[in-house]
């Protein structure tokens, strides 16, 4: 089956083709509006103002992708309907509809949050290896294993903080999310205190390494609240604090990724405690965090090596198609196919209803 | 003008609960402050105070939160948060012309400076969120004149 994916509910605005073989996921082409050569190709714009402008994109990305116009060899659409910002969300489902009634191919609906999840099914999950020494050492290895339910699923990213369990293919009941800021914000926003650029989780991470993460004490939220929710937003506010009277930014860079990291960490392992999955998924963009994953991966690990650990390829951590299509191609085995005259964007389609 | 001094988190959620029972739809809520001044704690407050739904979260990423309301008149809070952009062109995407002075919703915005000449059209309401110490907050809500 091969699957063309759409994905324009935020910032980026992408499209994939994918090719699903028995369990297998290949990932054809990808292509996303912010990539440096579309903007070379199609007249210089600059990134995150072009991206939300959707509508201008979409052309130029089928080409791109070499999308033949009568829509032969690929089988089924899928398209991002929610959640996110309904003027971007618009472009993608309605480019979905039209190609899909255009071509008389099926289409199929994808929750946003659930293709994060998918991410880890494309071409072989990332398993990570058990990680020595320096960060150097760090590996992400294929060993084509796929997630087994039930599945407990952190999905980080700028805009989600959320704690998923995944029962089977598309059953989904959510544990706890953030209550404020969500992790990817935070990282962004103590970038910008520290005067760093954009985005703010390679920054930090980088200066974390020149600093100590326990010279400055800073607050682990919710840690002891008894649920499986985050917030985020008293770390900010912690470092603007600190940051007032000392100069010491590498350790407050280290400091803060070291009290985020402890805090999904925590809440992820106290969810594997009551629910006992025999996977771990770590998705969204905040994963290719390193200490992130590399932490998660110990803890599993110390508490039963069995629980297997997936991370998408860092090529898929932040939002793309390739993803979308993945969720979709489960969709369409459901048999969740939309009408393509009906289909609606949703702000707030939850996962979990 | 009406200044009012918050000491905690809690504090400020009830004095934006009570200023919630002041609206009646069709008001544009500017939140201003600097980051971390309370301006997505002062939402939760508001949004507790009319939906019965879950709380009211960061729009920093998402752009424009909707919150459902169940209220005779006000159907809606739109929460939007234009830290992110860095010019008033990039506020066309949001689309917030749709739910701007419309009587069933409240409008509330943070970060709201790049747009002031949009939000000025609705006689907006300011709410100015100061941080003057660790827990205490001074809070000014005026008019826009
Ligand atoms: N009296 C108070 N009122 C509100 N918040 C307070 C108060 N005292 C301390 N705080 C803390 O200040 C922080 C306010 O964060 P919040 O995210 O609401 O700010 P914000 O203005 O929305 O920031 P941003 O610019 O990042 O959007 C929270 O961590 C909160 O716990
Ligand atoms: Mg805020």
């Amino acid at each position: 089956m091969r699957l063309l994916g759409i994905e324009s509910s935020c910032d980026e605005t992408a499209l994939a083709l994918v090719v699903k073989e028995g369990e297998r996921f290949e990932m054809e082409k990808s292509v996303l509006s912010s990539q440096a050569a579309m903007h070379a190709r199609y007249g210089g714009v600059v990134p995150e103002v072009a991206a939300r402008e959707h509508a201008e994109q979409v052309f130029p990305l089928l080409v791109e992708l070499g999308v033949p116009c009568d829509g032969s060899g690929i089988d089924v659409v899928a398209v991002t309907a929610g959640p996110g910002l309904i003027p971007a969300l618009r472009i993608g489902v309605e480019l979905g509809k039209s190609l899909a009634w255009a071509w008389g191919k099926p289409l199929v609906a994808v929750n946003h949050l659930e293709g994060h999840i998918y991410s880890v099914w494309i071409s072989a999950p990332a398993v990570l290896r058990e990680a020595k020494g320096p960060l150097k050492s760090f590996d992400v290895r294929s060993e084509g294993r796929i997630p087994l339910f039930p599945s407990l699923c952190l999905i980080v990213s700028g805009g989600h903080t959320e704690l998923v369990l995944m029962r089977g293919h598309g059953q989904y009941e959510l544990l706890g999310r953030t209550r404020d800021d969500a992790a990817g914000e935070a990282f962004d926003k103590v970038a910008k205190l520290l005067g760093l650029g954009y985005p703010g989780g390679p920054e930090i991470a980088r200066l974390a390494q020149e600093g100590d993460a326990e010279a400055i004490a800073l607050p682990r939220p919710m840690l002891e609240s008894g649920d499986l929710d985050f917030s985020f937003s008293g770390l900010k506010t912690a470092v603007k604090r600190e940051q007032a009277e000392r100069e010491q930014r590498a350790d407050l860079a280290a400091g803060f990724q070291q009290a985020v990291v402890d805090v999904l960490v925590s809440k992820t392992m106290k969810a594997v405690e009551q629910y006992h999955p025999r996977s771990v998924i770590l998705t969204g963009g905040v994963s290719a965090n390193r200490l992130l994953r590399e932490t998660l991966a110990h803890a599993l690990n110390a508490r039963d090596a069995r629980i297997t650990f997936h991370a998408p390829d860092l090529s898929l951590t932040g939002d793309n198609a390739v993803m979308i299509a993945a969720a979709g191609a489960m969709r369409f085995e459901a048999g969740q196919i939309c009408d393509p005259l009906t289909l609606s964007a949703d702000a707030n389609w939850a996962l979990v209803r | 003008m009406q200044t009012v001094i918050s000491s905690s988190p809690d504090q400020t959620k009830q004095i934006a609960a009570k200023f919630a029972a002041t609206l009646s739809g069709g008001e544009v809520v500017l939140l201003e402050g600097d980051m971390g001044s309370g301006k997505t704690t002062f939402a939760q407050g508001l949004v507790e105070a009319l939906s019965r739904g879950e709380g009211a979260r960061s729009p920093t990423f998402t752009l424009v939160n909707i919150y459902p309301v169940s209220q005779d008149r006000i159907k809606q809070v739109v929460h939007a948060d234009l830290y992110r952009l860095k010019s008033d062109q990039e506020l066309a995407p949001l689309a917030l012309e749709e739910w701007l002075g419309r009587k069933d919703t409240v409008v509330l915005v943070e970060w709201p400076e790049i747009g002031t000449s949009v939000f000025l059209d609705c006689s907006p309401i300011r709410v100015h969120l100061d941080a003057t110490s660790e827990q205490e907050r001074l809070l000014t809500i005026s008019s826009y004149a």
